[in-house]
């Protein structure tokens, strides 16, 4: 049944091609599906596979369907319902949108290296169409390139592991002996491949571009698809690589993490300011995914989910204002609902009491310094105050500054989604287990390599 | 009611007070004035002792207890802000978002009486930010200069909230658990002083920050100056206090003469604890200069804020049984002061619209209640008898010159009559001289504004000639964190403070100044009265007197021959080219501001090539690191 | 030997990159490098005297020593699909670009902020 996550999705979007016009509600069908086909296998708690034609792992392609591609398959899946909801966001990008999610899903639930490599190209290419939309051609471009380099990448480090190991699946790979240098070779190579995608410095040079070109790109590569990706991270580096070459990414990712917030300070761009913080948020995931143990790991996901929810107001009420209003002074002062619902999210980004944020940010660092680790709090930290500085700097420009005659009509389903999504945040801040639960397991399941190799290479269910 | 429901209760209903303002702000501000005469009520009728359970966080209990010093804190606290919630009952018809601010100041208070109550540094933690965000939120609300205070201060404030925290944490991680009492136990038998030390500064600063003590004291002049007018008020009487109340805990509840018993520096004082009081000695050489510069009234104060933040952080950091009580005590004073003054400022600029002293004068006959409640506040705020400013200065000076102190006693006087000079300015400038011609149809302010200062004056007034209502509870604070014990310093049967050398009889003092005040009184009545001239425009109007002339010019600029434009100008030319700490915070700004632009540049805006190097540098790197 | 080709095919394609100021040369770089690593790939699936993956009557039996790997080569045919996509993505991109920008060249593209 979950191979109808990737499958339903593909099959409407080649339907969509040939009646343009059914796009729209095919897309909507294709999310609503999903969700109710995962919402139906809640959290399993066990390793299922299903194999493709029969070919039992390590032989063949198999998804494999744990608590961490569950958790990371709905987080993806939900946002894509959400953008589903939004038809003046979906617009013609109906098509796209149904292959990046079939690829986000291949790519979460696939247990296959190479399976892997094929989904992350399709993602990137349909991301890049998404890109190009409000004639952000040129950074779309920017974006292609670079992932077109990721890819390849990324495809070198799976051959590097199949000539190491002679097999492509993950679980039988996690199980064979690497050389330490091809170990080396490996791991460096998918930390560079990865790093694109998860948005790792000096690898994220696309983002601001793209984030900050249109209203649909962030709100759903932002999201869905850095949730995808930093899924990968973990389940590459946590359960098959071991926590092997985690060092480097534990460096990058404090970089990133005060380079973005760094270039998010000094932005002018209202969308362009919160890609920059996307930036420096997937830093603090990696690296508290480069701690490699199961909590560490789960709350990781923790704030990526948090994260994500208040990425995803953040980015849909700044693209409205974005191309609905020339000056942005004062504006919600008109829109008092998109303004509250901001206002919250970027108050959970910066972790304040009453909102997510808090539970994750706290939670992350008495984590590291339960793990005797100094230097990430006080990086976090200072992030923090560099954030607050722009968090509240735009909140006062746009909340208090003198506004203009401007108007524009007041989105209502966008604003209610909005709304709906930063009181979400409200309580998770009261009742944390809300995400807390499903991340948990999700890092559990990550870390537990030996669960993951006994389900998939023993256990035959299901199969097409 | 335990004190858990009572928080969250009224976090809750804030937010019912805004829809409610929607309708009818004033509605909502009556209903913010009885939830805060309640609160009162409540505050006074809790038993010391009482705890509740706010919840478990990270396998941690949150705790609440009411504590003598919560009792005081927030006592002091729900002083200022129910009379400023009075006051904005009718003063919020001049700003442009009272439903707004009826929220966030009731959402401050809960903030505010949490942090009091916290009994672990996380639950202190989580009601400092719902009170800094809150009232952050408030300052934005005023003139155009107000925007960019909101972000100083936001950030100035998470700064040292922040080292805070790592602080909490890095106690937590040391000793495994984050109740203040217990971390206090560890403390006193952990071997290591490195880290004691650093939790000790660490969990400080966020009170070094909250209450403007140099460092971290720019955020004052630019926030309480351009708030809301009101608001100053609650900023600087109340929210500053917030950070006494945290230095407080990190020099007092964490008992630092045991702790940092083995690294005396002077007069059996810790180096940690005189640090403290050094910067506590700069914020008040720096807040009184400051202070006597500005024409800002609004700013003004601020800056005397600052340097009363120093005299409280002093008092305290000595911990000595004297200096403790006067440090504590003085938190109380100030509040008052701050808050009455900052009151009378609001009402000025609420009739006269600007806050500039050299564009005001001659407000007493006009506004003589509100001239009247600023003269009182700046009596105690110079801390002259009878008020009760004098006494917890008294008792800081007493514990300085007991310890032998005598730079920081120096420096205390210094900044004592530093504040007649600066206190004097506005009450020269705006009160009295010359009434400008075109404020000579200001009115008083009605009633329901000057009702709440004038309270505020006569409490003040009440306490400096009995005082033991107020000592009481700090008695019971220094029991608590046992600061020489068995010593009382508060006699009331004898109606006497105990110093070290000599006592002080407040009723006695009061009664001599009544004696002085009469036979000034008859002096007055017996001598001629000063003749009233016209000064600012003797050529505007006909028939006005002429007797002012300068040089036999033709006065264009009158404002510039005002006697309160560079009204210290002699005195502040000694100090004309001092170094500025802003400009070096914002330096500070600047260069993270610059390195995001650099940043931005070389690896955000290129074209593919610059993409593809980086890539390519990356791996390079990776490789040659990890062979 | 086949190694040797693909390194530098890498290498020109990089060298391609981030000396061009061409966008469509970029794009072409990024296909050299495809092909760089479909090279490579082949090349570790080949085995020194081994023959053609195919049962015949020389092979008749299980035969792993003497074969010559196939997988790599299907997952080459994969590569290959998705390098000729994005080939096509880019070229399009590329198209628009040049109208909206009226230049494909680095320097001379009008309209290009932040």
């Amino acid at each position: 049944m979950i191979s109808l996550l990737i499958a339903i999705p593909l099959l409407l979007a080649f339907v969509s091609v040939m009646w343009k016009r059914l796009a729209k509600p095919l897309f909507f069908l294709a999310a609503v599906t999903n969700m109710t086909v995962l919402l139906a296998s809640w959290f399993p708690n066990s390793v299922e596979i299903h194999v493709m034609g029969s070919w039992k792992p390590p032989f063949g392609i198999n998804l494999v369907f744990d608590n961490a591609s569950f958790y990371a398959a709905l987080v993806v899946n939900f946002f894509f319902f959400l953008v589903s909801l939004m038809p003046n966001l979906v617009e013609s990008y109906g098509v796209s949108l149904m292959l990046l999610m079939a690829a986000a899903n291949g790519f979460v639930l696939t247990g296959d290296l190479f399976n892997s490599f094929v989904f992350m190209e399709i993602m990137t290419i349909t991301a890049v169409t998404v890109a190009s939309r409000r004639e952000n051609f040129y950074n779309a471009f920017k974006y292609l390139i670079l992932g077109g380099i990721a890819g390849s990448i990324y495809l070198l480090a799976t051959i590097f592991a199949y000539t190491a190991t002679g097999s492509l699946n993950m679980a039988h790979v996690s199980m064979a002996t690497i050389s330490a240098s091809s170990l080396v070779a490996i791991t460096t190579l998918y930390a560079i491949g990865l790093g694109v995608e998860a948005k790792l410095f000096p690898l994220n040079g696309w983002v601001s571009g793209v984030y900050g070109g249109n209203d649909l790109a962030p709100v759903i590569l932002g999201t869905s698809v850095s949730f995808a990706a930093l899924y990968m991270v973990g389940r590459l580096f946590g359960t098959v690589f071991h926590g092997s070459g985690a060092g480097v990414l534990y460096t990058l990712a404090l970089i990133t993490i005060i380079i973005g917030e760094v270039a998010a300070l000094r932005q002018q761009n209202l969308l362009k300011a919160f890609a920059y913080s996307s930036v420096a948020q997937a830093g603090v995931v990696v690296a508290m995914i480069s701690k490699g143990t199961s909590r560490a790991m789960g709350l990781a996901y923790f704030h990526l989910t948090n994260d994500a929810v208040a990425k995803f107001v953040i980015f849909l009420v700044a693209g409205f204002l974005v191309y609905n209003y020339k000056n942005l002074n004062g504006v919600f002062k008109k829109h008092k609902v998109l303004g509250a619902s901001f206002s919250m999210a970027t108050f959970s980004l910066v972790g304040f009491p009453l909102f997510a944020g808090f539970q994750s940010k706290l939670r992350i660092i008495m984590e590291l310094f339960s793990m005797k680790d100094y230097l990430f709090p006080a990086v976090m930290l200072l992030a923090t105050l560099i954030e607050v500085g722009y968090v509240v700097r735009w909140n006062v420009k746009l909340w208090f500054e003198e506004e203009t005659d401007e108007k524009a009509d007041n989105p209502i389903v966008a604003g209610t989604l909005a709304l709906i999504l930063s009181l979400l945040l409200v309580a998770v801040f009261i009742k944390p287990e809300i995400f807390l639960g499903g991340a948990m397991k999700m890092g559990n399941a990550l870390a537990d390599t030996k669960d993951y190799i006994h389900g998939v290479l023993s256990v035959v269910k299901g199969g097409m | 009611m335990a004190l858990s429901t009572l928080l969250i209760s009224l976090l809750v209903t804030s937010v019912v007070i805004y829809f409610i303002s929607k309708v009818s702000w004033r509605a909502g501000a009556i209903l913010n004035f009885l939830i805060g005469v309640f609160l009162i009520s409540y505050v006074f009728a809790l038993h010391i002792g009482v705890t509740s359970n706010l919840g478990t966080l990270f396998g941690q209990k949150l705790q609440l207890t009411w504590t003598h010093a919560s009792y005081y804190f927030s006592a002091v606290s729900l002083l200022v802000i129910v009379s400023v919630m009075l006051f904005a009952i009718k003063w919020l018809d001049s700003q442009k978002y009272p439903a707004a601010f009826n929220m966030f100041i009731l959402m401050m208070t809960a903030g505010s009486l949490g942090v009091f109550m916290a009994a672990d540094l996380i639950t202190l933690y989580i009601f400092w930010e719902i009170a800094v965000l809150s009232s952050m939120l408030i300052v934005p609300m005023g003139k155009k200069e107000s925007r960019k205070a909101a972000v100083i201060y936001a950030v100035m404030s998470a700064s040292g909230t922040y080292m805070y925290l790592y602080g909490a944490f890095l106690a937590f991680q040391r000793y495994g658990t984050l109740n203040i009492s217990e971390i206090a136990r560890h403390m006193v038998s952990d071997p290591s002083t490195g880290i004691k030390a650093a939790i000790f500064l660490l969990l400080a600063s966020a009170g070094i920050a909250k209450s403007g003590i140099f460092p971290l004291h720019t955020w004052l002049r630019i926030a309480h100056g351009n708030a809301p007018d009101a608001f100053s008020a609650v900023l600087s009487g109340q929210l500053v206090k917030l950070g006494s109340y945290v230095l407080m805990i990190t020099v007092a509840a964490i008992p630092s003469l045991r702790v940092f018993g083995n690294i005396p520096f002077y007069s059996g004082i810790p180096a940690t604890n005189y640090f403290l009081i050094a910067l506590g000695a700069t914020s008040i050489i720096i807040g009184t200069l400051m202070a006597i510069k500005q024409d800002d009234m609004k700013m003004l104060i601020a800056f005397s804020s600052v340097a009363n933040g120093g005299y409280i952080l002093i008092g305290i950091g000595t911990m000595d049984p004297m200096g403790f009580e006067g440090g504590v005590l003085h938190v109380f004073n100030h509040a008052i002061a701050a808050a009455v003054i900052f009151m009378a400022f609001a009402s000025v600029v609420y009739r006269t619209h600007t806050k500039k002293i050299s564009e005001l004068g001659g407000l007493i006959h006009k506004m003589p209640i509100t001239f009247l409640a600023y003269l009182f506040a700046i009596i105690s705020l110079a801390g002259i008898p009878p008020m009760s400013g004098f006494i917890s200065k008294w008792m800081i000076y007493q514990a300085l010159v007991r310890k032998g102190m005598f730079i920081t006693a120096f420096i205390a006087f210094f900044g004592s009559i530093g504040s007649f000079l600066y206190v004097f300015r506005p009450l020269a400038g705006v009160f009295l001289g010359q009434l400008p011609k075109k404020y000579k149809d200001v009115k008083e302010v009605p009633p329901v504004m000057w009702i709440p200062m004038m309270t505020l004056v006569v409490i003040s007034l009440v306490i400096g000639i009995w005082p033991f209502p107020v000592l009481q509870p700090i008695e019971g604070m220094r029991m608590d964190y046992g600061i020489a014990p068995t010593m009382r310093i508060a006699d009331s049967s004898h109606w006497l403070i105990k110093g070290f050398s000599g006592s002080w009889n407040p009723v006695l003092v009061f009664n001599l100044f009544i004696i002085g005040f009469v036979i000034a009184y008859i002096l007055y009545t017996m001598f001629p009265r000063p003749k009233k001239v016209d000064l600012l425009a003797p050529h505007k109007e006909e028939g006005a007197p002429i007797n002012i002339y300068t040089g036999g010019e033709y006065i264009y600029t009158p404002e510039l021959y005002h006697y309160n434009t560079k009204f210290y100008a002699g005195f502040e030319r000694m100090y004309e080219k001092h170094p500025s700490w802003e400009k070096v915070l914002e330096m500070l700004a600047k260069f993270f501001h610059d390195l995001g632009e650099w940043v931005h540049g070389w690896f955000f805006r290129p074209s593919p090539s610059a993409y593809t190097f980086w890539v390519s540098l990356t791996i390079l790197i990776v490789f040659w690191v990890r062979w | 030997m086949v190694y040797i080709i693909s390194i530098i095919l890498v290498g020109i394609g990089v060298y391609g990159l981030m000396t061009q100021k061409n966008l469509f040369k970029h794009l072409i770089s990024l296909s050299i490098i495809d092909t760089a690593v479909n090279i490579f790939i082949v090349a570790t699936g080949y085995v020194n005297g081994g023959k053609a993956p195919i049962y015949t009557k020389n092979f008749p039996s299980f035969a792993i020593g003497r074969f010559v790997d196939p997988l790599p080569q299907a997952l080459v045919l994969t590569a290959i699909v998705i390098g000729v996509g994005t080939l096509a993505v880019g070229a399009s991109l590329l198209v628009r670009v040049k109208e909206k920008h009226s230049s494909i060249d680095v320097e001379n593209m009008k309209g290009v902020g932040e």
